[in-house]
């Protein structure tokens, strides 16, 4: 025969602890542009195709003022690209970073400010001397970030 | 076959990379603390410079031949090397980064005929990228790609590209090259090979497989099946995680006050534990080493263990350990020239027993997370645990260090509009 016995609670419980749900609720109607979010525009997946080649730099001086290129510009410098005619490029002159326009018409490069005389270039050592190609020119309009 | 791209004389590379004037001069690197010289490019090797000597011992000499001097740029370096290996990857199919400057590529699929074109484009593609030269050695296997790195340092014709894909050539080659550049072959085996009448990497290959066994056992046999165009060193496309994490220093003056010394100690493992953590790790051991200068009065060094109950990769407690730890081996009236901690005892995160009586480990997976992402985001050391220091005295002597060009913004390099 089984006889069946009430064990009894050894310590009862006075009070009882009831877990918090620890995610947020959600009262009220979904958003309707739930399904519709795209990923945020990153700035500089937009400006840099190429991030292993590129670097940035700052411009000093006047001389292309021209073509918008004012002293504290930040320069996006590409080197993976080719230079071409009329390309704003980073050129080593007398081992100085400088930047110029690319003339490869008259093989000079070429300032965008009156006071500043071409200089001719070596077209055997051109490819000596490209340090990249500008891709873009940040002007900041309320000073250095 | 497998290509070995070797970054020539890198650190010294690097600092003309945003200074074309100095691509044609000498340029040395200096170690941490400045100590040693550790990176000459051939220009500098012409004026007499040695790698691996004390700075103070040729100072004179770098300075009246006018060598472009430079302590060691880690961050530049570092990110260099990332972009070298980077712009490799896109280029091949599989890459094994190797080094800071060296790295194996996989060229299978890449036709035969191929292979030295190939070779030229990887090198002229990371000169014009990265304005660092490069050489490119092409084998069966990676001791073979190696043997021929000798050969684009030494041979000027190949114009810093070698292919190795007749028994020709790799033995013209192997008879030219000691048996000491051999991959593998450290200084005491290649003494011991010597001895033997092995003198060449030639010499090495024609050893019966049974004979290097025996001097060299497995590793040396290895070698030889390699050299003799067999592969036996596998291709590690990925890295495998650290075992142990070893963060050292020398001390930029030397230290004799217990605290002066807790605090180098509390941020080298700071350092340690942040690694750690990147590689999602927890740790079960610790060591903490201390010692004088070897060319002191009193030489004293220590070192002590201990194996805790639960993995970690709490800065906090890392730290509290390590303190526990130096007071056990610090002697008062002694001046410390170099300390250091190593974390063991490695497993992933995640695995493994929790501790039942221990405090909930979530509220310092959250804290240390955050101050992962701060330093990520705002660079390192903008926050940190206090025992870490302010002031430091421990910190090192880069009394000639060149601009962060691609890592701060305050520190870009300018060009001339």
């Amino acid at each position: 025969m089984i006889k069946i016995v009430a064990i009894p609670q050894i310590a009862p419980q006075l009070s009882s602890r009831i877990p918090i749900v620890s995610t947020r609720l959600r009262c009220g109607f979904p958003s309707p542009a739930d399904d519709h979010i795209d990923a945020k525009l990153d700035l500089v997946e937009h400006l840099i195709k190429h991030p292993a080649a590129t670097y940035y730099a700052r411009a000093e001086g006047d001389s292309m003022s021209g073509i918008g290129i004012t002293d504290g510009d930040l320069l996006i410098v590409d080197r993976s690209l080719e230079p071409k005619h009329n390309d704003i490029v980073v050129a080593a002159i007398d081992g100085q970073l400088t930047c110029k326009i690319l003339d490869t018409k008259n093989m000079m490069l070429v300032s965008a400010n009156a006071d500043y005389p071409p200089i001719p270039i070596d077209p055997d050592g051109m490819e000596l001397i490209i340090e990249g190609v500008v891709i873009h020119a940040i002007h900041h309009l309320r000073g250095l970030p | 076959m497998i290509a070995l791209c070797d970054q020539r004389s890198f650190y010294a590379s690097c600092e003309s990379v945003f200074r074309p004037n100095l691509r044609s001069e000498a340029i040395a690197v200096l170690s941490n603390n400045d100590g040693c010289i550790v990176a000459l490019n051939e220009q500098a090797k012409a004026k007499g410079l040695k790698k691996f000597t004390p700075y103070f011992q040729q100072q004179s000499l770098a300075e009246a031949e006018q060598v472009n001097v430079f302590s060691s740029n880690y961050a530049l370096y570092g990110e260099i090397s990332r972009r070298i290996m980077d712009t490799l990857r896109l280029l091949s199919p599989r890459i094994e980064v190797y080094s800071i400057d060296e790295c194996f590529c996989d060229l299978s699929g890449i036709d035969q005929s191929r292979l030295k074109a190939f070779g030229h484009e990887l090198k002229s593609t990371i000169w014009r990228e990265q304005r660092i030269p490069m050489g490119v050695s092409i084998g069966a296997t990676k001791t073979l790609a190696k043997l021929g790195q000798y050969a684009t340092k030494k041979v000027p014709q190949l114009s810093g590209v070698c292919l190795l894909e007749s028994e020709h050539q790799v033995s013209w080659l192997a008879k030219r090259t000691p048996v000491d550049e051999v991959w593998g072959v450290g200084r005491r085996l290649a003494q011991q090979l010597k001895d033997n009448g092995t003198d060449t990497a030639d010499r090495l290959r024609r050893l019966p497989i049974g004979l290097a066994r025996k001097i060299g056992h497995k590793p040396l046999e290895r070698t030889v099946r390699e050299l003799n165009g067999e592969p036996c060193i596998p291709f590690e496309d990925v890295a495998p995680s650290k075992q142990s994490i070893v963060c050292s220093r020398s001390f930029g003056t030397k230290l004799s006050a217990k605290a002066d010394i807790e605090q180098a100690l509390a941020e080298f493992t700071a350092r340690a534990a942040e690694k750690l953590r990147l590689q999602n790790s927890l740790c079960q051991a610790m060591t903490v080493f201390l010692m004088t200068s070897r060319h002191g009065d009193v030489c004293y060094a220590n070192k002590r263990s201990i194996r805790m109950l639960h993995g970690t990769s709490d800065s906090c407690l890392l730290i509290k350990q390590a303190k526990e730890l130096l007071n056990q081996i610090y002697l008062t009236g002694l001046s410390y020239s170099k300390a250091g901690v190593e974390l063991a005892a490695i497993r992933t995160a995640g695995v493994g027993q929790q501790d039942f009586w221990g405090c909930d480990p979530t509220r310092s997976t959250a804290l240390m997370s955050a101050i992962d992402a701060i330093n990520g985001k705002y660079g390192k050391g903008s926050i940190q645990i206090a025992s870490q220091g302010v002031a430091r005295k421990h910190t090192m002597r880069q009394a000639k260090l060149s601009p962060r060009y691609l890592t701060c913004w305050h520190e870009i390099p300018s060009v001339l509009c």
